[in-house]
C-alpha cells in the first residue's frame, strides 16, 4: 500500500476546517490496510518502514516560549529541552487503519540510543488527536518511551456519547538498535459513534521531548494540530468495519445484560419490581433483536442495517440501565410522596 | 440534577406545537402547529446545548421534575426549539404549591444560557487555545443581551454601560487590563424578555431553592410562557421535597472528618484595596461572593489577606481582622481555618523578621477564630531548593501550633516534606494511591487541577469536585480557580481581562464565576459544581442513616444500611451516570429509615 504524503492548502477535502484557522497545515493520508503489522517488531521489520513508504517525519522544533510555559502544568512532568540538537534525532510515524482499528507507528532516532538505556533515561511522546474537527472531545496520551508506559489524561466525562481510551489503547514502546520505537492501536469499539467512514479529517498531533519538536503546533493547541485525513473505505470495507462493531456491541450487551439481570433480579440486594417491570422487557426486546439477525459470521449488509437502531443501546448498556432506571426511581419519588 | 428520560417513551409536547424530532428518538403523537416545540433535558450533561443541535438526551415533554432534600437548590432545564422568529419570549414562574403551603415563585430562578465563542479547548480543558473558536454554552443570565454574539466572526462583545466591547481580541491589541470591580457591567436582576430565531434552539435554566422548611410532599407550579404577548403554553414544574436535610460534607473514609470545600481566588478585598476601591464597596462585592459561595456549597472559604509584604502592619492586622469578621459573619465554617497566610520568606531580610511576621499573622488568625485548628500555606508548587526552604520554616510556625497546608505533587513534597506538611493539595486527577500516603502520616488531602476551573461542561465539575474525589478517600476540594483575577501586581503589564478567551498564552482564564463589579454571573460549571458537592452531601447523608441503622443491631436495619454501604462502595464514581447515583442514593436512603421504623 503507497500512502502518499501532502501539505494541503484548505480547499475542498479540508472545508469545514474553521476560516479563522491557519490556511496550510500537515496533512496525513491514512489508508485502509488488510492485516496491518501489529506490534514494534512487526512494523519496524516492515515493508513500509524499511522502504520509508507512508513516512511523515516533517517535525519541527517545539516553540521555545510556549516549553517554558508548560512548566506551570501541575498535573505532567515534562522534560522540556530548548534549542533541541534534531541531526541525527529524526522523528516519524506511520499510520493505516483496517476493521479493527487505527495503527500508528513511531520511531525516534537517537544516535545515543545505548546511553539512554544505559542511564535508564525515559523520554516522553506527547500524542493528541480529536475524531473529528468541530465540538469533538480531544484525547491526550503521554508514552513513556523506555518504560512502555502510557497516561491518558481524559478531558471529557464518560458518558453515553464518551469513553475513554484508557484500558482500550494497546501500546507497545521501547529501544531498539536505531532510537526508540512505539506502536500504538487504537480500536473502533470505544470510538464507534464517530467512525471516519466518509473522508473526514481528525485532528493530530505528535510531540517528542527529547529533544523537544512538534509535528503539529503547541500541546493543546488543536487548532495548529495537523489532520489526519482518512480516506474512505470501500464498501465492503466499510461493511466490515460496521460488522465487527455490532459484533461487539452485540456480545457486549449479552454480557451486560447477564450482569445486570443477575444483580436487579436478586431477592436480597436487587429490586424485583423494577427488574421484572422495567428492566427485563427492554432485555428481552434486544436480546430477541440480535437473535433474529442470526449467527454474526453470517451477517449481510442488510442485518448490519437492522442492527443500527440498537447499536447505541446495546453498547452503552450500562448507561442504558441508568437511565431505566433514573425513570423509575422518578416515578416512584413522585408515586410515594411521604 | 436528576431527570434522565428514556428515548422509547416520548410524549408529546403541549405547547401548542409540533416539531423536529432528537436525532434517534421516537415522537409518538406529535402534531400541532404552534411556534415552539420543548425538549426537557438533565440539566447536568456532559452534552452542550447549541443552538443548531437538537439535544439527543431530550425529551419531548412539557412536564419538569425535581427530587430535592429540603434546603437544597436544585436544577432543571428545557430547550426551546422555536419554529418561528419571536421578539419577546416571556417566561414567568408561579408558587409551587404543596402540602405544607408553597414554594415561593421568588424560589424559582429562571436563568438563559448563553452560549459565546470560547477558545478550541472549550467545553474540555483549561489549556489555552486561541487558534480556532468553539460555541457553547456557559453564562446563566438574566439579561441575554449582556453579551451579544457575531456568529459570522465568531467574536463576543460585552454590554459596558450603554456600549458593547469586543471582549475576543488577541493580547496584542489589548490596550489595558480590564477592571471588573469598576467597570459598569451587570447583568439585569430580573428575568427578561428572550428572543428566539426560527430554527435555532434555547436552552433554558431552572433552579430550585426548597425551603429548609418546607415539608415534604409534592410541589406542583408552572412556567408560562408568553410569545410576543401571546401565550403560548407552559411548563409544570413538580418538586418531590424529600423527608430530609442535607448534611454538612463528612469523607467518605470517616464519617467524624470534616468534608473541606474550598476554592482559590476567592477574596477580592486586596486587590480592591490596590487599585484603590472605597473600602465599603470592596465589602459589598466581598458579601456578594461570600453569599454566592455559601449558595454553592463551599464552606471552608480561605482567609485570602496575609501581612506579607505590608508597610504598615498593624493596617495589614486589621484588615486581616476585618476578612476574618466578614467570614464568620457570612456564615463559612471557621474550624478549621484555612489561610492563606504564606509561611515561606516574603522578602525578610532576617530570620527575627520572619519569626515578627508569623508570630503577628497566628495571634491574628487564632486570635480571631479562638482555636488552633488553623492551617496556612508555604510556596505554591514549590521546587526542590524552596522545598528545603519551606521545611525549615515550618517548624517555626509548627512550634506555634499552627498547620502548615501546600499545593504537592507525587514524588516531590512527600518525599522530601511529607513530615511537616499537616494538608497536601495534590495536582491532578483523584486517585486513592495519591492519597494513601498522605493518610500514612495523618496528614488531610484535598487536591486541584484535576482538571482546573475553565471547562464550560458542568459534569466535569460536577464528577471531579464530587463523588470521584470523596469515593478517593480525599479529604477535600481545593481547586484553582474561582476566577482569573486581576493579577495584585502584575495587571497592567498583562492586561488582563477576565472575559476574553482569546489573548493566548498557555491557559485559558479559569472561571467558574464572571465577576462584575456587583457581585458574579453564575455559569453551568458552578452549578456542576454545586451538585457535586451535593453528591457528597446526599453521600454523607447516606452513611450517617446506615451508621445509625447499624447501631440498632436490629438485623433488617443492620441488612439493609450495609446493602446501601456495598452499592457505594462498589459505585465507579468517575464512569457512572450521576444522575442515576443521586436518585439511587435517595432511595438507599429512604429504604434505610423505613427498615428502621419497622
Amino acid at each position: 500500500m503507497r500512502v502518499a504524503l501532502s501539505i494541503l492548502a484548505l480547499g475542498a477535502a479540508l472545508g469545514s476546517v474553521g476560516a479563522a484557522e491557519k490556511p496550510r497545515r500537515k496533512v496525513y493520508e491514512c489508508r485502509y490496510m488488510e492485516s496491518p503489522p501489529y506490534g514494534v517488531a512487526a512494523w519496524s521489520q516492515s515493508k513500509m518502514v524499511k522502504m520509508g513508504i507512508g513516512k511523515e517525519s516533517r517535525f519541527v522544533p517545539y516553540n521555545s516560549a510556549a516549553a517554558k510555559g508548560l512548566i506551570l502544568d501541575a498535573t505532567v512532568s515534562r522534560e522540556v529541552k530548548s534549542d533541541p540538537k534534531l541531526k541525527g534525532r529524526e522523528t516519524s510515524f506511520y499510520m493505516v487503519y483496517d476493521s479493527k482499528g487505527w495503527y500508528i507507528y513511531i520511531h525516534c532516532a537517537e544516535p545515543q540510543i545505548q546511553k539512554y538505556v544505559d542511564d535508564r533515561k525515559d523520554v516522553a511522546l506527547e500524542l493528541f488527536f480529536a475524531p473529528g474537527l468541530e465540538n469533538v472531545p480531544y484525547y491526550q496520551m503521554i508514552v513513556r518511551q523506555l518504560a512502555g508506559k502510557v497516561t491518558h489524561y481524559d478531558w471529557a466525562m464518560p458518558h453515553r456519547y464518551y469513553r475513554s481510551l484508557r484500558d482500550s489503547v494497546r501500546v507497545e514502546s521501547r529501544a531498539i538498535r536505531t532510537g526508540f520505537a512505539t506502536f500504538l492501536f487504537i480500536p473502533w469499539d470505544r470510538l464507534y459513534d464517530r467512525l471516519p467512514l466518509t473522508d473526514e479529517n481528525w485532528r493530530f498531533s505528535l510531540m517528542r521531548w527529547g529533544p523537544s519538536m512538534t509535528w503539529g503546533g503547541k500541546v493543546h493547541d488543536t487548532g495548529n494540530f495537523g489532520l489526519v485525513h482518512f480516506r474512505a473505505p470501500t464498501a465492503k470495507q466499510r461493511l466490515e468495519i460496521e460488522k465487527r462493531i455490532l459484533r461487539t456491541a452485540w456480545f457486549s450487551f449479552q454480557a451486560v445484560a447477564r450482569k445486570m439481570a443477575t444483580f436487579w433480579s436478586d431477592e436480597k440486594i436487587g429490586d424485583l419490581d423494577f427488574y421484572d417491570g422495567t428492566l427485563k422487557p427492554v432485555i428481552d426486546r434486544y436480546t430477541a433483536l440480535g437473535k433474529k439477525m442470526g449467527p454474526p459470521d453470517g451477517w449481510d449488509a442488510d442485518t448490519v442495517r437492522k442492527g443500527q437502531k440498537a447499536l447505541g443501546d446495546w453498547m452503552e448498556f450500562t448507561y442504558k440501565v441508568a437511565e431505566l432506571r433514573t425513570e423509575y426511581l422518578m416515578n416512584k419519588r413522585f408515586k410515594d410522596s411521604k | 440534577m436528576i431527570l434522565r428520560f428514556s428515548l422509547s417513551g416520548l410524549l408529546a409536547v403541549v405547547l401548542m406545537g409540533s416539531g423536529t424530532p432528537v436525532a434517534g428518538a421516537a415522537t409518538e403523537g406529535f402534531g400541532s402547529e404552534g411556534p415552539l416545540v420543548c425538549y426537557t433535558v438533565p440539566a447536568l450533561s456532559s452534552c452542550p446545548r447549541l443552538p443548531h443541535t437538537l439535544p439527543r438526551d431530550g425529551r419531548l415533554s412539557s412536564q419538569l421534575r425535581i427530587v430535592a432534600a429540603k434546603g437544597a437548590f436544585e436544577p432543571v432545564s428545557f430547550v426551546i426549539s422555536p419554529r418561528v422568529n419571536v421578539a419577546r419570549l416571556e417566561l414567568k414562574a408561579s408558587p409551587l404549591l404543596g402540602p405544607g403551603g408553597a414554594i415561593p415563585a421568588a424560589n424559582v430562578d429562571i436563568k438563559v444560557v448563553k452560549c459565546w465563542y470560547q477558545g478550541g479547548t472549550a467545553w474540555y480543558s483549561y489549556f489555552g487555545d486561541s487558534s480556532r473558536r468553539e460555541l457553547v454554552p456557559e453564562l446563566l443570565l438574566n439579561d441575554e443581551t449582556l453579551v451579544r454574539v457575531d456568529r459570522e466572526k465568531k467574536e463576543n462583545y460585552l454590554r459596558v454601560g450603554d456600549e458593547y466591547q469586543s471582549i475576543s481580541y488577541p493580547k496584542d491589541q489589548a490596550t489595558d487590563a480590564f477592571n471588573y470591580l469598576t467597570e459598569p457591567v451587570a447583568d439585569s436582576k430580573t428575568l427578561q424578555p428572550v428572543r428566539l430565531r426560527k430554527g435555532e434552539n434555547k436552552q433554558i435554566w431552572i433552579t430550585v431553592k426548597v425551603p429548609g422548611t418546607a415539608a415534604a410532599g409534592i410541589y406542583s407550579g408552572k412556567i408560562t410562557l408568553v410569545a410576543d404577548g401571546k401565550g403560548v403554553g407552559a411548563m409544570t414544574v413538580s418538586v418531590r421535597v424529600l423527608p430530609f436535610e442535607l448534611p454538612m460534607p463528612r469523607t467518605y473514609y470517616d464519617l467524624d472528618l470534616p468534608y473541606l470545600v474550598t476554592l482559590y481566588g476567592t477574596g477580592v478585598l486586596d486587590i480592591c484595596n490596590r487599585l484603590g476601591i472605597a473600602p465599603e464597596i470592596a465589602d459589598r462585592q466581598q458579601k456578594a461572593i461570600y453569599r454566592n459561595l455559601l449558595d454553592h456549597n463551599v464552606y471552608n472559604c480561605r482567609s485570602d489577606l496575609t501581612l506579607s509584604r505590608q508597610k504598615d502592619r498593624a493596617k495589614a492586622i486589621a484588615n486581616l481582622q476585618h476578612e476574618l469578621h466578614m467570614m464568620k459573619a457570612a456564615g463559612f465554617v471557621m474550624k478549621p481555618l484555612i489561610s492563606r497566610g504564606w509561611a515561606y520568606p516574603a522578602g525578610e531580610k532576617t530570620i527575627e523578621e520572619y519569626k515578627s511576621r508569623i508570630d503577628a499573622l497566628v495571634k491574628t488568625l487564632t486570635g480571631e477564630v479562638g482555636h488552633r485548628d488553623v492551617y496556612i500555606t508555604s510556596w505554591d508548587e514549590a521546587g526542590v531548593d524552596r522545598v528545603k526552604i519551606m521545611r525549615e520554616r515550618a517548624e517555626y510556625t509548627t512550634a506555634l501550633g499552627v498547620k502548615l497546608w501546600v499545593t504537592t505533587h507525587r514524588g516531590r513534597h512527600f518525599d522530601l516534606a511529607g513530615y511537616c506538611i499537616s494538608y497536601a493539595n495534590h495536582g491532578g486527577w483523584p486517585s486513592r494511591e495519591n492519597v494513601a500516603t498522605w493518610h500514612a502520616l495523618g496528614a488531610k488531602v484535598a487536591s486541584y487541577a484535576g482538571p482546573h476551573t475553565g471547562p464550560e461542561n458542568p459534569d466535569v465539575f460536577r464528577r471531579m469536585e464530587g463523588l470521584a474525589r470523596y469515593k478517593a478517600h480525599y479529604d477535600g476540594s481545593f481547586n484553582y480557580k474561582y476566577y482569573s483575577a486581576l493579577h495584585p501586581t502584575l495587571y497592567k503589564k498583562y492586561k488582563q481581562n477576565v472575559w476574553n478567551d482569546f489573548m493566548g498564552g498557555s491557559f485559558r482564564p479559569m472561571n467558574l464565576v464572571y465577576p462584575t463589579s456587583r457581585g458574579v454571573i453564575d455559569t453551568i460549571a458552578w452549578e456542576g459544581y454545586r451538585e457535586g458537592i451535593d453528591d457528597v452531601r446526599y453521600a454523607t447523608k447516606l452513611k450517617q442513616v446506615a451508621a445509625k441503622a447499624i447501631a440498632t443491631g436490629q438485623v433488617r436495619a443492620v441488612y439493609a444500611a450495609k446493602k446501601a454501604l456495598m452499592w457505594l462502595e462498589l459505585l465507579d464514581a468517575k464512569t457512572a451516570d450521576l444522575n442515576a447515583v443521586r436518585m439511587e442514593m435517595i432511595e438507599y436512603t429512604l429504604k434505610i429509615q423505613t427498615a428502621m421504623e419497622e
